[in-house]
């Protein structure tokens, strides 16, 4: 699983890691990428479920809120990333950068899809049209 | 569907129909009753009485917005009020009025209306022995009874108004009505008894009612001789200026209405005409109110009496059939009731009224002021722009219905109207004023809404709940959607913030 998601973290090619980062996230089976892709998930999901099920309030059901509790949920997942990488692995701020970066572009593209969708967000009471387009 | 006849006679049969049709509109209703259509008939030969216009313009309005009401006539506008004319085929329309048209009085004297120059010199004595009083004209004279102007009435000639109400059977709109009326329809009379066209039509009516088998060109004789008959008199409620040059003084209210009881006592309930009666008077000495026999436009604040007036019609349609059997034109077994509030005080919030009354009208009416209050509150209109999720959910409420007619010109109408009407409740004397006019947040005047720092009660409430009652199905239109939402949505909040289930 550490592959396929080593690939989405990678954009599937698009993004060239550093073998020597590669190596450092994977050392001794560490799954790097796993932690980092479930964090960006796990950050994603939270911040739908505070917006849609736990504020779910009429004045902070708009687009405009959606896209603060985006902004916020990449945010949280870039600095867990860059944290991730800094303290838990030799590398420098810069060295995972672009992991984090693409952690960060995978949280939109998920919160995205994941308000897109009717189903959860259907269930919420005064949410239940917010979406980005 | 069973069809409630409502004979209003005067410009107290006016106000109670107005107070009645408001009660309507907020779905007042007994948990018996069954659905009726309401067909009103203004009897009131002052045609640019105020109160009389006000009412009109109501039940027009009001017609207007039932056409989408639904919720099987348990919400807002749930029941029915149609013209006279909506009932009877295409063949014999003539016209859309509420009001019943009587011939050849706005612009003449009692004298030529029955004649009395054509007399022969005996009929001529008679007549003038009968109506030998004298009354004030509109200029503030003296005048012979005989010559009294009849554009606004009689009044306060009952003597007058029986003579002249007796064309009564032969106009079109009562053939119109008699025709068109069935064994399960029920029949009630509005009129007042201190005044003159209201004690003169009561009787009348009642009389041609049940005689109706001597009627010529009718087709429901039977049914209308054995109809289910309620009536409402009301006694002195109301205090007047005094005024040497008005045919109006409240010192003859009192013995009017004397005299018109013991007419009653013989001729209305003495032979049992009616099924139900109803008595209802204030003894209050109020705010006085302007001393204007009709001339003015005759504009009268609206009153708790009738208010209370209009309940005795819904406590009429929600009797059971076995209550009201009529044999031959005489109810066997006739009820008569009155109606009394739990304290007596100047200006009565809900938790001065009974139990009965309570339960009957404080839920419904609370959740028509919320409509009506929602409806104007400018945070409402703020959200149409950017709308919430009970005005996207299917049918959508768009800023283009915002701007329909429907809402912008017969809702926000009525919305006035009701407006208006609790305005002139609270500061008459004796007032009713259970509602903080324009404060949403805290609207029952005696009872506060459940609230805490963690969660008060504020307008986010209403979206919040307005959103969760459109989780499911709503109307199928925009009109419809928008009636039944607020409906329900009312209802949670007073359920669940006030205590108040209905």
């Amino acid at each position: 699983m550490n592959d396929i998601l080593r690939s989405i973290m990678e954009m599937f090619g698009l993004l060239r890691m550093n073998p020597e980062v590669q190596e450092v996230l994977e050392y001794d089976s560490t799954p790097g990428y796993t932690i980092i892709f479930f964090t960006m998930l796990f950050v994603v999901v939270l911040a739908y479920a505070i917006q849609y099920h736990i504020i779910d309030r009429p004045s902070f059901s708009k687009r405009r809120h959606l896209v603060i509790m985006m902004a916020c949920a990449a945010a949280a997942v870039f600095t867990s990333a860059v944290l991730y990488g800094m303290y838990q692995h030799p590398l420098s701020f810069f060295e995972i950068l672009p992991s984090a970066l693409s952690a960060t572009i995978w949280s939109v593209v998920a919160m995205f899809l994941l308000t897109q969708s009717p189903i959860p967000r259907g269930f919420s009471t005064n949410c239940r049209f917010t979406k980005l387009i | 569907m069973k069809r409630l006849f409502v004979f209003a006679i005067g410009g107290t049969g006016s106000r109670v129909l107005k107070s009645l049709a408001m009660l309507l509109a907020a779905g007042v209703r007994t948990n018996q009753q069954s659905d009726y259509e309401v067909i009103p008939i203004i009897v009131d030969p002052h045609k640019s009485n105020d109160d009389l216009k006000r009412t009109v313009d109501l039940l027009r309005v009001y017609g207007k917005i039932a056409e989408h009401a639904t919720l099987d006539g348990r919400g807002f506008f749930g029941t029915k009020i149609k013209t006279l004319d909506k009932i009877t085929s295409s063949a014999e329309r003539h016209g859309s009025s509420f009001t019943f048209q009587l011939q050849e009085v706005s612009n003449s004297r009692f004298r030529d209306y029955i004649e009395a120059d054509l007399m022969q010199p005996a009929n001529r004595a008679l007549t003038e022995l009968l109506f030998s009083g004298t009354t004030h004209s509109k200029r503030g004279d003296k005048v012979d009874l005989l010559d009294i102007e009849m554009e606004i009435g009689f009044v306060g000639n009952p003597n007058v108004g029986s003579v002249v109400l007796n064309q009564f059977s032969e106009s079109r709109e009562f053939k119109d009505f008699a025709s068109n009326f069935n064994e399960s329809d029920r029949i009630f009379i509005i009129s007042s008894i201190f005044g003159g066209t209201g004690a003169a039509g009561f009787p009348v009516i009642l009389k041609n009612l049940r005689d109706a088998m001597n009627l010529k060109d009718v087709d429901a004789k039977g049914f209308l001789q054995n109809a289910k008959i309620g009536s409402l008199t009301v006694m002195p409620y109301f205090n007047v200026e005094s005024d040497g040059k008005s045919a109006i003084k409240r010192g003859d209210f009192i013995s009017k209405t004397r005299a018109a009881l013991h007419y009653y006592q013989e001729n209305v309930t003495g032979n049992n005409s009616v099924n139900a009666m109803y008595y209802i008077a204030d003894p209050y000495h109020g705010k006085a109110y302007k001393n204007d026999p009709g001339y003015g436009g005759q504009r009268n604040d609206a009153h708790f009496v009738e208010l209370a007036s209009a309940l005795a019609i819904i406590d009429f349609m929600g009797m059971h059939d076995d209550m009201l059997r009529t044999t031959n034109g005489i109810a066997e077994e006739p009820v008569y009731k009155e109606f009394a509030v739990r304290n007596d005080k100047e200006s009565l919030v809900f938790n001065d009224l009974s139990d009965e009354t309570l339960s009957l009208i404080r839920a419904q009416m609370t959740k028509m002021s919320m409509f009506v209050e929602f409806m104007r509150d400018t945070r409402f209109h703020e959200t149409i722009g950017s709308p919430d999720d009970w005005m996207k959910e299917k049918p959508q409420i768009t800023p283009e219905f915002i701007g329909s007619t429907f809402v912008q010109s017969h809702l926000q109408e009525f919305i006035q109207l009701y407006l208006d009407w609790l305005e002139e409740l609270s500061r008459n004397r004796r007032g009713f004023a259970p509602f903080n006019i324009g404060n949403i947040e805290n609207l029952i005047a005696d009872l506060a809404p459940k609230s805490s720092w963690l969660r008060p009660f504020t307008f986010e409430r209403f979206r919040e709940t307005l959103n969760e009652v459109t989780k499911k199905p709503t109307g199928s239109t925009p009109e419809t959607k928008l009636l039944d939402v607020l409906h329900q949505a009312a209802t949670q909040i007073l359920a669940r913030y006030y205590d108040i289930k209905g």
